[in-house]
């Protein structure tokens, strides 16, 4: 244990003392202090915290990453290179203790900073509330929707495969459907108009969900109503509707009507009082009353949902950045083990592709969507076909790979309110991060032991 | 030995030098085939695939040529002080002007046959791309092949010689790519089976019947102007190898260069209210929107090649000025 | 402390090292069956022009390079074994030191390797730095350090864990002639307290003075071994030595030893060697004149290295 602490200390001295360092640190500190003075977001507050978390902390956190890269490097390659390794390796460390240092000195720096930044955002926020004027109305609304942190409770899932092949027989009865379709594409195509309809309202018409508690409600406690419209499947002219919240025998009924140009998010908050006190099951239902044909969509994901509130936001804030940091300490792994094995430009690179496909894994998984459908849209020739094949192939296998790492953008949900539970922040980092963390750390220990430390480079 | 001939040897020794750097064929072959991919990765976007991938295409060659500059200025100046090889070669009969001049040629040159590398690519890879719902792969195929093949050439040459194999792909997908690019010339770029003529129905512009694809070599200029801009990132380059090492050179030509793009939007509003230090920072700042021509090639606009010659003034003279900014830093410097 | 006095401390036999190419060919034969054995108390030179095989013989015993073929022991147990390496101390050719750490800080980080801690390691650290003449250089950083200091801090960590065996690859490179005396004085220490010292020098009068056998390489391969007393001694030549004569009484002895062997001798005055001449110039200047700058008089051999029946420093 001692040649581990050694080793660690070594290694954070040599990182703080390095030139590298402190251009990063000096980099850091002025994207702390000037990137929010740049951004404003939309003007409101909630935009501007929306931009303090989404964007200043988040580009610290790409910096940051840019940091680790490094220091996890140069950790064992650089100093193989210099060969300073040379006099360590003839030391009584195991090449075990030798990794675990190098990589508990590298987070540990990079998880500090982190929490760093996060408590000068914190302060930020603080202040920029302090100071902003704003009514009491909005400095609740405030209070309520994104300094907080909301629980998000989903309507139940029905399953709709039962319509849509009602709908897909109908349609083919009908000689409506393409002839030179594939089954498969004919099936998702008339899925998803089925998902979209069903969280449609025509003018006079309503449409309704059904929302499960975990646990009922209790006598005034506050939760609220938030609808996204679908606004690429309407227009921009403000739709009048009513909602409804009542329990499912309609003994509890809360209604509020509405007026809205149907683009973003927005909230009603509501308290639980009379029959709605004490129920686990509400009924939530939206009647369009346009006069006109205009038909309303909800967002099929997550365009209808429950809050019911989940703590305050400074824990929810520090447990979000919990999972970047488990995310950098991966990242640190990955660089200690490319370095124990590569050069230090080249385990530089190896590195830096790693943290370039995970950052850009959401595009890869649009491409997998769009050429899935692709392939089985189109009958092409045998060798187009086949590499078609093979890319998909590889870009699914990389999915396979990064979608462990997949933390569902936390500081996106905290800056708007929503929850990121213990829960889950302690299954991403014990059921997910560790076992990938030990199996890069096996792997990088395995791969330095049996490499010749002692030749030439 | 005359002082005048030393100026080739340094420059030839850089140019021979940098290319055996792993990492530098690494970045080279990955920006390459990120370019000749991005017709896969970005079609199937409603008729917008060909302005996605020129825009992608000229957008990675610009930020390839800054990852590409600042390693190897380090490598061709900062890593010589601090090994003392510089050392051994100013006790030579060589100025230390003639010396960094050398230097900034080499790497220069590098700098310019990758950048040619990636504009061919990029010329291919819009070509590809230029049809809705069509990937041109019989255009693509030959870039593929030519990176490959110089993979495969090097590993022989390799073996059969013991040259490097690093410098040799490099050298060789220099040699190949070129050579791919003029076959892709004689290759019509049709769409392969009907089945992409169904989905061009799909799209708002339907492809012309049978026509072939023509090269845009209304990208030339645009190539041309990004390339400049790599010359003048090696010169920020090489004046920060001549202090930092390459992480602290990174950030600061990251920095510059993200302040370079951002110069109008930061001090237009300065500079409107007369504020001296906003009209000098804009003046010395490089301003890259100049360099960017992707947005004046939509809708078929062309640059002409009277604007690229003015900006290759600009390019040249701020240059220049930062070469002797280096020059009269390093002249001063003490190497150990 | 060695448990077996009479095993080796070193052992190889027939070791083999080729380096390859990427493509598994040999590219250099590198060491080609080399013998060695080396016993407590003992200290060995490992000679040999560049690309005989010093180092990379050096670096196979300390399981930083894999041999090809061979066997190969040090203390008894295969050299990549940690438990070896606490009872090793290895003098690189180079110092390659982190720069950013001062001297006592560099001692500390390798004391802190072989588990020593609190009194004990403040006072070894102290001793050492003493000994090499750097406990004055307080704060400064190792990579401020000339070559020579660099390569006394090098030698004060190979010493460090007081270790049974000690290798030294060019331990008096970059040194002046005082600090040559003092390593040279170092390893007889050792080698009296009963721990084997290997040393790899190109100063080939260093390793006359302090070694007592040596291998000569060439080619990866063993071409000379032995004593150093047996390897230098010239066939079929005598020495005498005497104190000076008259002119006539000199005369009078050439002339005797011509008509004894048939050929008159050649006499000439006994030379000291420059090293000898320089340390007397250097003593009696500090004598006269006090210390100068740079590294300073030397102090005493640190306690834990000296021999326990070794008289206690004045």
């Amino acid at each position: 244990m001692s040649t581990l602490a050694a080793i660690y200390k070594l290694t954070l001295r040599s990182i703080l003392r390095e030139r590298v360092a402190l251009s990063m640190l000096v980099l850091l500190a002025l994207v702390q202090i000037l990137l929010p003075m740049g951004l404003k977001g939309d003007g409101t507050p909630q935009g501007e915290i929306h931009m303090h978390i989404r964007y200043s902390l988040g580009f610290s956190i790409i910096l940051l990453a840019g940091m680790m890269l490094w220091a996890s490097c140069a950790s064992i390659a650089g100093d193989l290179s210099s060969k300073r390794l040379h006099m360590v390796l003839t030391k009584p460390v195991s090449r075990a203790a030798l990794w675990w240092g190098k990589w508990l000195a590298v987070t540990t720096l990079g998880t500090s900073l982190l929490l760093v930044c996060g408590v000068i955002t914190l302060f930020r926020i603080q202040y920029l509330v302090a100071h902003s004027d704003l009514s009491s109305a909005e400095e609740e609304q405030l209070r309520r929707q994104t300094l907080t942190s909301r629980v998000p409770i989903d309507p139940v899932r029905e399953d709709l495969s039962p319509r849509a092949e009602k709908m897909l027989k109908e349609q083919r009865e009908r000689g409506a459907l393409p002839p030179n379709l594939p089954e498969e594409v004919l099936q998702r195509e008339v899925m998803n108009y089925v998902r979209l309809m069903r969280h449609a309202a025509d003018a006079g018409a309503s449409v309704e969900w059904t929302f499960h508690l975990d646990q009922p409600l209790r006598q005034g406690e506050s939760f609220q109503l938030a609808y996204t419209f679908d606004g690429a499947s309407m227009g921009v002219t403000r739709l009048p509707g009513t909602w409804r919240i009542s329990t499912p025998d309609a003994s509890g009924v809360f209604t509020t009507s509405v007026r809205h140009i149907p683009r973003g998010e927005f909230v009603i908050p509501l308290r639980a009082e009379g029959a709605l006190a004490g129920a686990d099951t509400l009924t939530v239902r939206f009647d369009n009353k346009s006069e006109t044909s205009d038909r309303v969509f909800f967002k099929p994901d997550g365009g209808v949902r429950l809050y019911r509130h989940g703590g305050s936001f400074v824990p929810n804030l520090l447990r979000a950045l919990l999972l970047p940091a488990g995310l950098l300490a991966l990242l640190a792994a990955v660089g200690v083990s490319a370095g124990a094995v590569f050069s230090l430009p080249v385990a530089c690179y190896v590195t830096a592709v790693f943290l370039f496909v995970r950052a850009f894994s959401g595009v890869v998984e649009d491409v997998v969507a769009q050429q899935s459908s692709h392939q089985a849209e189109t009958k092409e020739s045998f060798w187009a076909e086949t590499t078609h094949t093979a890319r998909l192939t590889v870009y699914k296998g990389i999915l396979l790979i990064l979608d462990p790492l997949d933390v569902r953008h936390p500081l996106d949900r905290v800056s708007r309110g929503i929850r990121v539970s213990s829960e889950e922040v302690l299954s991403t980092l014990g059921l997910r991060f560790l076992p990938i963390l030990l199996f890069i750390g096996a792997g990088g220990i395995v791969c330095f032991s049996r490499r010749e430390t002692g030749a030439a480079a | 030995m005359r002082s005048r001939s030393s100026f080739a040897p340094i420059a030839r020794l850089t140019c021979v030098e940098i290319p055996r750097q792993p990492a530098l064929l690494l970045l080279t072959t990955t920006l390459i085939l990120f370019i000749g991919l991005l017709p896969y990765l970005i079609t199937h976007n409603l008729g917008e695939a060909g302005k996605l991938v020129r825009d992608s295409s000229l957008a990675v060659l610009f930020l390839g040529s800054l990852l590409l500059a600042v390693p190897s200025a380090c490598n061709a100046v900062s890593s010589e002080i601090r090994r003392g090889t510089a050392g051994a070669i100013l006790s030579k009969p060589i100025g230390r002007i003639r010396f960094l001049a050398a230097k900034y040629t080499g790497v220069s040159t590098v700098m310019l046959v990758f950048t040619g590398m990636a504009s061919l690519a990029t010329l291919m890879s819009d070509r590809a791309a230029s049809r809705d719902f069509h990937v041109g792969q019989e255009i693509l195929i030959p870039l593929y092949l030519a990176v490959a093949g110089a993979y495969i050439l090097a590993a022989l040459i390799n073996f059969t010689t013991r040259r490097p194999f690093s410098s040799t792909a490099f050298w060789s997908m220099a040699l190949l790519i070129p050579i791919a690019f003029v076959w892709t010339c004689f290759l019509d770029g049709l769409p392969s089976s009907s089945a992409d003529l169904l989905h061009a129905g799909h799209t708002h512009a339907a492809p012309s019947g049978n026509a072939p694809i023509p090269i845009r070599w209304t990208l030339l200029p645009a190539c041309f102007l990004i390339i400049l801009a790599a010359l003048m990132i090696q010169a920020l380059a090489l004046l920060c190898a001549l202090r930092l090492g390459v992480v602290a050179s990174l950030s600061l030509c990251t920095g510059f260069f993200l302040m370079g793009l951002m110069s109008d939007y930061l001090l237009a509003d300065r500079m409107a209210e007369g504020e001296l230090w906003a009209r000098l920072t804009y003046t010395l700042l490089p301003n890259w929107q100049h360099f960017w021509m992707a947005d004046a090639l939509t809708g078929g606009g062309t640059v002409p090649w009277s604007y690229v010659g003015q900006a290759a003034g600009y390019a040249f003279t701020w240059t220049a000025g930062l070469l002797c900014v280096a020059l009269a830093l390093f002249d001063r410097m003490e190497v150990r | 402390m060695i448990d077996d006095p009479n095993a080796p401390v070193l052992y190889t036999r027939n070791l083999r090292k080729t380096f390859k190419d990427f493509w598994r060919r040999p590219r250099a034969r590198a060491v080609d069956g080399i013998n060695l054995t080396l016993h407590p108390g003992e200290v060995f030179g490992l000679l040999g022009p560049n690309g005989s095989g010093k180092s990379t013989t050096i670096k196979m015993l300390l399981g930083l390079l894999h041999p090809d073929g061979g066997e190969i022991q040090v203390l008894g147990k295969p050299p990549r074994d940690v438990r070896v390496k606490h009872r090793v101390g290895y003098l690189p050719e180079e110092s390659y030191l982190y720069p950013y750490l001062d001297a006592r800080e560099t001692l500390r980080f390798y004391a802190a390797l072989f588990g020593l801690k609190g009194k004990e390691r403040e006072q070894r650290i102290d001793e050492l730095l003493d000994m090499v003449g750097l406990a004055h250089t307080g704060r400064r950083r190792v990579g401020e350090f000339s070559k020579g200091m660099a390569r006394r801090i090098g030698l004060a960590q190979a010493l460090i864990n007081d270790p049974d065996l000690v290798i030294l690859d060019e331990p008096t490179s970059g040194l002046d002639p005082l600090g040559t005396r003092q390593v040279k004085d170092i390893v007889h220490a050792l080698a009296d307290k009963g721990k084997a010292v290997l040393l790899s020098s190109h100063l080939l009068a260093d390793v006359e003075d302090v070694c007592d056998r040596v291998s000569i390489l060439y080619g990866g391969q063993v071409r000379a071994n032995g004593p150093i007393r047996d390897l230098l001694q010239v066939a079929n030549h005598l020495q005498i030595r005497l104190k000076d004569l008259e002119d006539e009484r000199r005369e009078e002895l050439l002339s005797t030893l011509e008509r004894l062997l048939g050929e008159r001798p050649a006499l000439e005055p006994t030379r000291k060697d420059l090293e000898t001449f320089f340390l007397e110039v250097v003593a009696q200047a500090r004598r006269e004149s006090g210390e100068g700058s740079g590294t300073r008089q030397e102090g005493r051999l640190a306690s834990f290295l000296q021999h326990p029946e070794d008289p206690p420093a004045a």
